[in-house]
């Protein structure tokens, strides 16, 4: 299944360009989203988790948009890393609908299709392990290459459904994690994603919304990628889930909870691994400055799961607590202290306790 | 909005502050002259300050933001898009983050605001209804909202 899937994805974004009217009415828009991060473990050291560590980042997003034809691109340069994150463009279908071509955003993951890289705009440093980026150690995909709908549709009540979906290309697993398709990668072994979101909100300008999302991703093993006799060859994982971004007053909820179906295919036999994962973030803004927040992340049976047990340093569980001042009107200094659990029991579980001290601030 | 009351707080006390609610002051409504739109309800207003594509009568409507003069923009919080300015501005950043939308086009002199809106199709925006009087080419269309 592998040629088949990049054309698809090749003639989808051809057919989005080649459907661009001409443009009468266009803009620019760039956005910078630094951030400095300190990280400290106040415990024991652990395998595979540094003691210390600072990390600076520019996330850079450039939109063009005219007046049915749009195009996105977000590039991370950080201490660590750089990568084109998201290059797709789009067409408008109706005044609330686009199709895009190109490498997105998973969908059918809540946190990372509300604040993609832009770290000033989430209120917590960290991201929950169930929305961790594909190179962080995350465990199913964010970063998907194909095509994507997005619509909303307001009803007469003043209520809005939305839905997006899309098709396209997973990630492979590699010996350090999943490894997301580049838009400009010559060869593809990646198999199918499709992925969906549909939420809810009770009032069409309302922030508070709920909803379900869910998956289907056919993830292919590298050679050599798993240490056992019997090689592994693909995963096939479905997701099916539900998530809030709900708003009381100064108090805000956003969770997910997602249950995993995975079949791990081997030359000789199939395993069926199954397991839940969440997380529940509250967040208070006690005066227009001041936000304090926490977190629990964790699951049902993520401790015994074969496929979790792949990767090493997945969090299966954290309890955090921060708080957050916004000292100006686009920056902020943010603060976390957490216990934290890591590895799945497969690799033997860790678990140690950390402060992280953070600035963002989006320009201009 | 859920949030509407802790956000109206907010913007009543900068009002006390700044001293928005001085009697006899009135922001009104203005486009161009040329623009065929005779109104628009308060509804469809916000809609378009908070990224919704919005067409009366035919016409879609091209929303401006006047800065620079901070009681003018807290009567735009609170009138208009009913949210502290805070909520408002990570609205805006967040829709250019998710979707690429494009962010509103910004002044902070009236006579450069009057020109915009005269060069575009159904530009709207807010302004001292002792300013829009002065300005050619402009013509008033709601008001949205007078000192007590």
């Amino acid at each position: 299944m592998y040629m088949p899937h990049r054309r698809l994805a090749a003639f989808g974004l051809i057919g989005v360009l080649a459907g661009a009217p001409s443009v009468a009415e266009v803009n620019h828009e760039f956005l910078f989203f630094p951030s400095v991060d300190g990280f400290d473990t106040f415990s024991e050291s652990v395998p595979s988790v540094k003691d210390s560590f600072t990390r600076a980042s520019l996330d850079l997003l450039y939109g063009f948009s005219g007046d049915r034809f749009r195009f996105l691109g977000e590039f991370l340069l950080s201490s660590n890393e750089s990568e084109l994150e998201r290059l797709q463009a789009g067409l408008r279908m109706g005044d609330e609908t686009f199709v895009w071509a190109g490498r997105f955003h998973a969908p059918g993951k809540f946190w990372t299709s509300e604040y993609h890289h832009g770290q000033f705009l989430q209120t917590s440093i960290t991201r929950p392990a169930l929305e961790e980026w594909e190179d962080d150690g995350g465990t199913y995909p964010s970063h998907i290459a194909g095509l994507l709908l997005e619509s909303e549709h307001q009803r007469h009540d003043d209520s809005a459904i939305g839905l997006a979906a899309s098709v396209g290309l997973a990630p492979v697993l590699e010996d350090n994690g999943l490894a997301a398709h580049e838009i400009f990668e010559g060869k593809s072994e990646h198999g199918l994603s499709l992925s969906f979101r549909a939420s809810y909100r009770p009032e069409y300008l309302s922030s508070s919304q709920f909803g379900i999302l869910g998956g289907w991703n056919e993830i292919n093993v590298e050679p050599g990628t798993i240490a056992v006799p019997d090689e592994l060859g693909n995963i096939d994982q479905a997701t099916l889930g539900v998530f809030t971004d709900w708003y009381w007053n100064d108090l805000r909820l956003l969770a997910s909870l997602v249950y995993f179906a995975n079949t791990l295919e081997f030359p000789t036999q199939n395993t069926d691994d199954n397991y839940l994962l969440g997380y529940a973030q509250l967040e208070y803004e006690a005066n227009n400055v001041i936000t304090v927040f926490g977190r629990v992340d964790g699951g049902i049976d993520q401790d015994d799961s074969a496929y979790l047990g792949l990767f090493e340093t997945f969090i299966t569980e954290r309890y955090m607590l921060g708080a957050r001042w916004d000292v100006a009107e686009f920056h902020s200094l943010t603060l976390e202290v957490a216990d934290t659990t890591y590895g799945a029991s497969a690799t033997g579980s860790r678990d140690f306790n950390e402060f992280r001290l953070q600035w963002s601030a989006v320009f201009p | 909005m859920i949030r509407r009351r802790g956000h109206w707080l907010v913007v009543c006390v900068a009002c006390l502050i700044t001293g928005a609610g001085t009697p006899g002051d009135t922001v009104v409504l203005v486009t161009g002259a040329a623009c065929p739109l005779t109104d628009i309800n308060a509804l469809d207003l916000r809609k378009a300050y908070l990224g919704v594509v919005v067409k009366v009568q035919g016409q879609q409507i091209r929303p401006v933001l006047m800065r620079g003069d901070e009681r003018l923009e807290q009567v735009f919080y609170q009138s208009v898009v009913a949210m502290s300015k805070k909520s408002y501005e990570r609205r805006r950043l967040s829709l250019t983050l998710k979707y690429g939308t494009p962010r509103l086009a910004e002044f902070d002199d009236v006579v450069a605001v009057s020109e915009a809106l005269r060069s575009m199709e159904c530009g709207v925006t807010y302004l001292w209804k002792r300013d829009a009087k002065v300005l050619a080419g402009v013509k008033t269309v709601r008001l949205l909202w007078q000192g007590t």
